[in-house]
């Protein structure tokens, strides 16, 4: 079953001129898979990633998530949608510093609706999942690049979602903390069955995926699978 | 989302701006405090007056010339010796116990060097003792035969006594001048402060007939006092008493009194409305303070909005819709004016109640702090609403923020 499917996006910036980002889109991501959007700086990948992740308005074309279009999401459906089936990772971690990891974690569970007496386990066993028990009540701001992108990926994870949308996840990270991240991604994908969306412009990093879908100037160049697909094994650096 | 959880958000996010916070809520904090030390105040000298008109009695019933004016020294003197007599000539007034006439006089009074001007009435001194419940400590009140042989005598307050005499000893038997007429001092009333419309210890009280003879010239007095002999016939003595001063003023059938006859309770709800429309105005003076503490607290909440842009985008990212959004911030502003109301409410309490013994010690014995209760919950009321009104704009501001725009703010 496909969980997103565009067909002809496009995607045009009104400022002081018109600008458009994107031209004529088409694809489709079946659940469970693991596809990187990979494409040099500016070439319009973060905004698939934007408006694949209900933060961001298309100009023409549709976007289906889950078989809906994406129209026929009303403003509270979209933030129940992005709290229930999308969990995010940025490049620049998005996190609230002076809070701690736990409270971190916490955070999209106070947009849902699941009952709170189960909530302590989940965070727990969300920070487990990415190796941070120790740091569990460190306020944020005091963990390296590494753990913290970690933190990030507990947060996306806790509400169990159906995708998982990491954009440029190991953009600010060393290659060890990086390759940390990419293995953690990869399990989640392979052994949990989370849908993971990959945005970066390293051709190594887009490696880790089994599909690539590589973007240049705003137009799909290429769509294809992986030969010789990267698997990260390096274990978390407690 | 969970309210708790917003509290927490909100009560988090003013604590890790605690200067900036404290600074905020200060204009809400000095406008809440005005409020409640005008209430108070204004409750306080409502009840002092009040209470000091119930002394009067339920029997009372004043008979004013002219257009009724509260102040008995601005007033003119309309009624006359005839309306007084008419008024207690028995059989005309058949539930009347007692009557007094009141004249007022402005004149100079000196000793000596020395001069001062009191407020001079003339009256019934047992009259006057009985309504306002003031005995001379010194000597003795002016007799009923003294008001007929209109005698030059005078009871004096305190201050009249230090102004011209500056003694502690006795005055009793001295004399002073009235204008050009000269006067035995009779009596000395204790220190009393202001009672009602006048101030006891700036009185020289003299018989009216004295007054009229050689003061005024005239016979003509400001207002004239009666007593019911029942608290249930005050409304006949009311209704005998229109009739009686109508036909001594000739007055015409459909013609409109030249008078006023007022009981007790009708003075004590004329008071009571000059009062609470006084102590409204001036709250309404004060609650513009209010309003500018609001303006702050928006301004201070934008500043908010915008450095918290990242976080709002964030929150939103992660499933914060709209009304999170601006329920987080509005609970942000009302838990900021809420609590600047309370310690509003503290100050304003503080300051009431050390005002009313400032009072009680220097301009009126009988000044009693009054809790303003109503205060406190229009303090809590208005300083909530605040906080609502003015938190909306910076909160909607807040929730229509585009959660990609806000992310990406650097």
């Amino acid at each position: 079953m496909e969980l997103f499917e565009v067909k002809n996006l496009t995607k045009k910036f009104q400022n002081l001129n018109e600008t458009q980002i994107l031209f004529d889109i088409n694809f489709k991501i079946k659940k469970g898979e693991f596809v990187s959007v990979m494409g040099p700086s500016g070439s319009g990948k973060s905004t698939i990633l934007h408006i694949l992740g209900f933060l961001l308005d298309y100009t023409d074309g549709e976007y289906f998530f889950k078989g809906k279009l994406y129209e026929n999401y009303n403003q509270e459906e979209a933030a129940h949608v992005r709290n229930q089936e999308m969990g995010f990772v940025f490049q620049s971690f998005n996190l609230l510093n002076v809070e701690s990891v736990y409270e971190n974690v916490k955070l999209p569970l106070i947009y849902s609706n699941s009952p709170q007496k189960d909530w302590d386990k989940r965070i727990k066993q969300a920070i487990e999942q990415v190796g941070l028990t120790h740091r569990i009540n460190y306020p944020v701001y005091n963990l390296s690049g590494g753990e913290k992108q970690r933190v990030a990926i507990a947060r996306a994870l806790i509400n169990n979602p159906s995708v998982i949308f990491a954009d440029e996840p190991t953009g600010n990270l060393d290659s060890k903390s990086g390759q940390s991240v990419m293995e953690t991604l990869q399990k989640l994908n392979s052994e949990q069955g989370h849908t993971v969306v990959l945005i970066t412009h390293e051709t190594s990093t887009a490696e880790h995926a089994e599909r690539i879908i590589y973007i240049k100037d705003g137009r799909i160049e290429s769509d294809k699978k992986v030969k010789n697909r990267k698997i990260a094994k390096l274990g978390y650096q407690k | 989302m969970h309210l708790k959880h917003t509290l927490n958000t909100a009560i988090k996010s003013l604590l890790s701006q605690k200067s900036r916070s404290l600074l905020t809520v200060l204009g809400i904090v000095i406008g809440v405090a005005a409020i409640i030390v005008v209430m108070a105040l204004g409750s306080g000298a409502q009840k002092l007056i009040i209470g000091q008109i119930s002394n009067l009695g339920a029997e009372s019933v004043v008979v004013q010339g002219g257009d009724g004016s509260l102040n008995t020294q601005s007033r003119t003197q309309t009624l006359t010796v005839e309306d007084y007599e008419a008024i207690i000539e028995p059989g005309n007034i058949p539930n009347l116990a007692s009557a007094s006439p009141i004249v007022t006089v402005s004149e100079l009074v000196s000793n000596e060097n020395k001069t001062y001007r009191p407020a001079i009435f003339g009256s019934i001194a047992q009259f006057f003792i009985e309504s306002f419940n003031i005995y001379p400590t010194e000597g003795v009140p002016f007799s009923e035969e003294e008001i007929r042989s209109r005698s030059k005598v005078a009871i004096i307050g305190q201050e009249v006594k230090r102004q011209l005499f500056d003694t502690s000893e006795s005055v009793v038997g001295r004399t002073i001048k009235i204008g050009d007429q000269r006067f035995r001092i009779g009596g000395v009333f204790p220190t009393t402060g202001r009672i009602v419309f006048f101030d006891v210890d700036e009185l020289v009280l003299i018989p009216y007939t004295t007054a009229q003879t050689y003061l005024t010239g005239e016979n003509t007095f400001v207002q004239i006092n009666l007593r019911a002999d029942n608290a249930e016939n005050v409304e006949k003595v009311v209704f005998d008493t229109t009739n009686i001063v109508r036909q001594s003023r000739n007055i015409a059938t459909g013609e409109e009194d030249d008078f006023r006859v007022q009981t007790q309770q009708a003075l004590v709800e004329q008071v009571g409305t000059i009062l609470s429309t006084l102590t409204a105005f001036l709250v309404a003076v004060v609650a513009i303070s209010l309003v500018v503490g609001g303006v702050g607290v928006m301004n201070i909440m934008l500043v908010s909005v915008t450095e918290r842009t990242k976080e709002i985008g964030l929150r939103k990212a992660l499933g914060a819709t709209q009304k999170n959004i601006l329920t987080q911030f509005l609970f942000e502003s009302v838990i900021l004016t809420s609590l600047g109301g309370l310690v509003g409410i503290i100050f304003g309490t503080i300051i009431a109640y050390v005002t009313s013994i400032y009072l009680s010690q220097t301009l009126v014995q009988e000044w009693k702090f009054v809790f303003p209760i109503n205060a406190v919950l229009l303090g809590v009321g208005v300083s909530a609403s605040v906080g609502l009104i003015f938190g909306i704009y910076p909160a909607s501001k807040a929730a229509k923020k585009n959660p990609i725009e806000a992310l990406r703010y650097e």
